[in-house]
């Protein structure tokens, strides 16, 4: 009797020390596989997590085009439209007009240095030297560094833009050169279209998008609107300070361009200003080379989305389809929010 | 005498016995749960293998789509055409500059992705198609990746930072 005990807890012993190895290995095997898998797990999570954030701030950036294609029907992107549309997203959606502003990839050497602009300039910073790195280096979106050399970092934020189109009445014929080269690759097409620059330059003629094409041929207008004539300030949502450093160019013998940019930002603040009432506000007639600058329409937006704890950023341009409505293209889509963005809100 | 030789030979033949029985025990244990144990490993093993595929497959899908995102032409450029890509894929204006390709390369072991010099390799990857992500205009806005690992088929849909112009008939 006690031998047969004595069988039967060796079998016990046996059994249980048979089961409690292979549970061991079991759970060695689970536990080398658990933390690839929990690693992995937790960071497909975190992807996931992202990619509906940014899926959703997208589905917002797409939902609102259609409103900047409305708003625009009119030839007027006004203060109110943009208040509407930002109020309609409650909260979640920035939108400004980041084309308002002043491009020193385009600018002429002669405009900066006899206007306000001249007081953002570097000590020491020369504009032919501006001009030369231009050619040379080429344009960029990346304004901060490009010409961190010449302007005063806080001006480049807020005065400045790299989102506007060229146009043939304000911006610098080697400019408009190297961009022609930089969107078609042909040189020698570029250096026919600054001989055209050269010689509207010369005539002193002041172009209407309407005319471009018939000056410059068919194939600057395949390019257009990244080559045009449209003015690209639109004074409904332009600050103060770009408005007057506009005006003060000496050859548009505008008398007090501070006052004059006053009442034109104090106007809009409170009404849509088409061109007949920015034509008696400024009092500019008709051939007036101000409007060179100055025109209603806002030709790229700068919006923010939020999207749970996240920022993103678009660029969205606007453009004609050739029945002449309004058409309005993501250029830019990606993380970052009004804190951390290079072109500052000047609010 | 008698007594003290036959002692330990009860003793031996006791311990042989017991040795014997626990053996057959654990074999007999060993077999019945086998199928268990052995499942329960293959299941393991598999889920483990579809958790290092996806795994791979999340690695691929954020080197894509950070190197997408650094992809940064000017809007005034022109979109690049949408080539049949073959075993490679190049996108100029890597972090803004034209002549810096951002480059997707499949050697047939490992998917390169990076610049041209230091691409990043991820490996254990079958089946892999490049093509470029299209919207329809004449606008090329990303990389567009099919492949399979850890037994499953995964796409990649990745946009870059910033969306040249569309070739438009009439421009160079």
């Amino acid at each position: 009797m006690s031998a047969l005990t004595d069988i039967r807890e060796g079998e016990r012993g046996s059994a249980a020390l048979g089961a409690l190895a292979l549970l061991i290995l079991v759970a060695a095997f689970a536990a080398a596989a658990y933390l690839p898998l929990a690693t992995g797990v937790r960071a497909a999570a975190r992807a996931e997590g992202k990619a509906q954030a940014r899926a959703k701030a997208l589905d917002a950036v797409l939902a609102a085009l259609p409103m900047f294609e409305e708003g625009a029907a009119d030839g007027v992107d006004s203060r109110a439209e943009l208040e509407a549309l930002e109020a309609s997203f409650a909260g979640a959606l920035l939108v400004d007009d980041v084309s308002s502003r002043f491009n020193p990839n385009l600018l002429r050497k002669n405009f900066i240095e006899k206007t306000t602009l001249a007081r953002f300039l570097k000590p020491g910073a020369s504009v032919d030297a501006l001009q030369q790195a231009r050619v040379e280096s080429g344009l960029s979106v990346d304004i901060a560094t490009a010409y961190g050399d010449f302007f005063e970092a806080e001006s480049l934020a807020v005065w400045f833009t790299p989102y506007t189109y060229a146009s043939v009445n304000t911006d610098d014929e080697f400019a408009l050169e190297r961009l022609w080269f930089e969107a078609t690759g042909d040189s020698s097409g570029a250096a026919a279209f600054r001989e055209a620059n050269r010689r509207q330059l010369e005539a002193l003629t002041m172009l209407s998008p309407a005319e471009f094409a018939a000056w410059y041929g068919v194939e600057a207008e395949a390019l257009a609107p990244f080559v045009g004539a449209e003015p690209v300030l639109n004074v409904n949502l332009a600050e103060m300070e770009v408005l007057e450093a506009a005006l003060a160019y000496p050859g548009y013998g505008i008398e007090s361009p501070h006052a004059t940019a006053q009442s034109l930002t104090a106007a809009a603040r409170s009404r849509a200003l088409d061109r007949a009432a920015l034509a008696a506000l400024a009092g500019l007639d008709g051939e007036h080379p101000a409007w060179a600058w100055l025109g209603t329409r806002t030709w790229f937006w700068r919006i923010f989305a939020k999207s749970g704890d996240a920022w993103f950023r678009a660029i969205v341009r606007m453009e004609d389809r050739e029945d002449g409505t309004p058409e309005a293209i993501v250029v830019e889509f990606r993380e970052g929010g009004p804190e951390d963005d290079p072109l500052k809100r000047h609010d | 005498m008698r007594e003290s030789s036959s002692k330990p030979r009860n003793d031996s033949g006791a311990t042989f016995a017991h040795t014997l029985v626990a053996l057959a025990v654990l074999v007999a244990m060993s077999a019945a749960s086998y199928p268990l144990a052995s499942s329960a490993i293959a299941a393991l093993g598999k889920a483990a293998d579809s958790a290092f595929g996806a795994s791979r497959a999340l690695v691929a899908d954020a080197s894509i789509r950070a190197l997408a995102a650094r992809v940064r032409a000017p809007f005034w450029a022109a979109s690049i055409e949408p080539a049949n890509p073959g075993d490679a894929i190049e996108a100029p204006w890597l972090d803004g500059e034209m002549e810096k390709p951002a480059v997707i390369a499949w050697d047939g072991e490992a998917l390169r992705i990076g610049e041209a010099e230091a691409a990043f390799r991820v490996g254990g990857l079958e089946h892999v198609e490049l093509a470029w992500l299209e919207d329809g205009r004449g606008r090329v806005l990303g990389f567009a990746l099919a492949f399979e690992t850890g037994g499953r088929a995964w796409r990649v849909e990745a946009p870059f930072g910033s969306f040249p112009r569309p070739r438009t008939e009439g421009t160079p």
